[in-house]
């Protein structure tokens, strides 16, 4: 929670942005006013029968139910995490075991919010977590502002490159 | 201690940006250690390398690709690093990631092998650097194949220079491993190709197109 989930889809997204949020129940967690409590949805429209749709899913333990069925259609994701939040590489590291297929397919990104606020962790830092855990997958781990509307293009532009170039390096025959 | 240039088999010095990145390799594997790089044009590069962060002292805000470098000094050994500075610092990979781009912009990098491919180790934070789509697209076949330039320039679509200045830059950078290169069958075509179809463009180059980069 806090990381910037809702923002970075406002960000991306061509459509004003669907979003379910209600007061906050755990300000002691993260100060804010309202968070997500079923999900979030933007789209990108490429042409006239192709869109990427953007689905922006709480973190929170009670929202797993959704969590399945996002990871049963989603063709990748972007993990985004919170550099200030107290022990934030184990959290980001319980959130990519949730989506250990994906992660495993090497069909994630990393964002990691708030490093202005909060410089350590690094980004390393989290590229060695997922490196241990996951050592045959190769995941990218970005510093990102969810506002920033070139990062977070790079951000998802990394996504497809990585889909795509799974066919293509099959292409290469040795 | 002042560094001199290095140079390549002739005694060819490196100059500019080039110079920088020898200096730089030599710090691999060191700790601690202070560089300070003198520019013509009276600015200073700080490179406090153990905690990977730089200052860039009279910098205009805009990267001069072909600098002429007055001086490099370097101070090797534990506790090489400054106790303070005056300014936040920027993190060193950014720095690396246009040194490594612009130092040999027409070779590869003078500490690479020949005959090499290569084959990503990590990926660098893209989204901290001054990158392209085309370098997002190269990297990521990198993270799945080792390749030579030329490979990697056929595979991405793009000129075999810009391939070998990206793999010239995530070498400095550490983000790469050499292996010796593969000899690959390259696909025969056997559609004439007054007849081959448009090949469909992938979901990155339509995306790239729509986000208008």
């Amino acid at each position: 929670m806090g990381a910037g989930k809702t923002t970075a889809i406002r960000t991306l997204s061509d459509i004003e942005m669907v979003n379910t949020e209600a007061a906050n129940s755990e300000r002691h967690v993260v100060d804010k006013a309202t968070t997500t409590v079923a999900l979030d949805y933007g789209e990108i429209t490429i042409g006239l029968d192709e869109k990427v749709r953007l689905y922006g899913v709480p973190g929170q333990k009670r929202f797993d139910f959704m969590w399945t069925i996002i990871k049963e259609r989603a063709r990748g994701m972007v993990l985004l995490v919170n550099n200030d939040a107290p022990d934030a590489v184990a959290i980001a590291m319980e959130h990519l075991d949730n989506f250990r297929d994906l992660v495993e397919a090497g069909r994630a990104v990393v964002g990691v919010s708030r490093r202005d606020v909060s410089r350590y962790p690094s980004t390393d830092d989290y590229a060695d977590a997922i490196a241990d855990a996951y050592p045959d997958a190769m995941i990218p781990v970005f510093t990102v502002d969810p506002r920033n509307a070139d990062q977070m293009k790079t951000v998802l532009l990394t996504l497809v490159a990585t889909l795509e170039s799974d066919e293509a390096s099959k292409e290469l025959v040795p | 201690m002042a560094v001199p240039a290095a140079t390549r088999q002739g005694g060819i010095p490196a100059t500019g940006w080039g110079r920088v990145a020898m200096a730089l390799l030599a710090l691999r594997g060191e700790s601690d250690a202070l560089l300070l790089i003198d520019l013509a044009d009276d600015s200073l590069i700080v490179i406090d390398w153990g905690r990977k962060d730089y200052w860039w002292q009279g910098s205009t805000g805009v990267f001069p690709e072909r600098p002429t470098v007055s001086k490099v000094r370097v101070y090797r050994g534990d506790g090489a690093r400054l106790p303070f500075m005056l300014e936040q610092p920027s993190e060193l990979p950014s720095l690396l990631w246009l040194v490594g781009i612009h130092a040999f912009p027409s070779s590869p990098a003078w500490w690479l092998g020949e005959s090499m491919a290569y084959r990503l180790t990590r990926w660098p934070d893209f989204a901290m650097l001054a990158v392209d789509p085309d370098d997002v697209s190269m990297t990521a076949l990198l993270s799945k194949s080792a390749l030579t330039a030329a490979e990697l320039a056929a595979a991405a679509g793009v000129e075999v220079n810009r391939a070998q200045r990206l793999i010239n830059a995530l070498s400095l950078m550490g983000l790469v491993r050499e292996t010796p290169a593969v000899v690959r069958q390259v696909p025969v075509a056997v559609t004439p190709v007054e007849s081959a179809p448009e090949p469909k463009r992938g979901l990155f180059s339509r995306l790239r197109t729509r986000l208008g980069v």
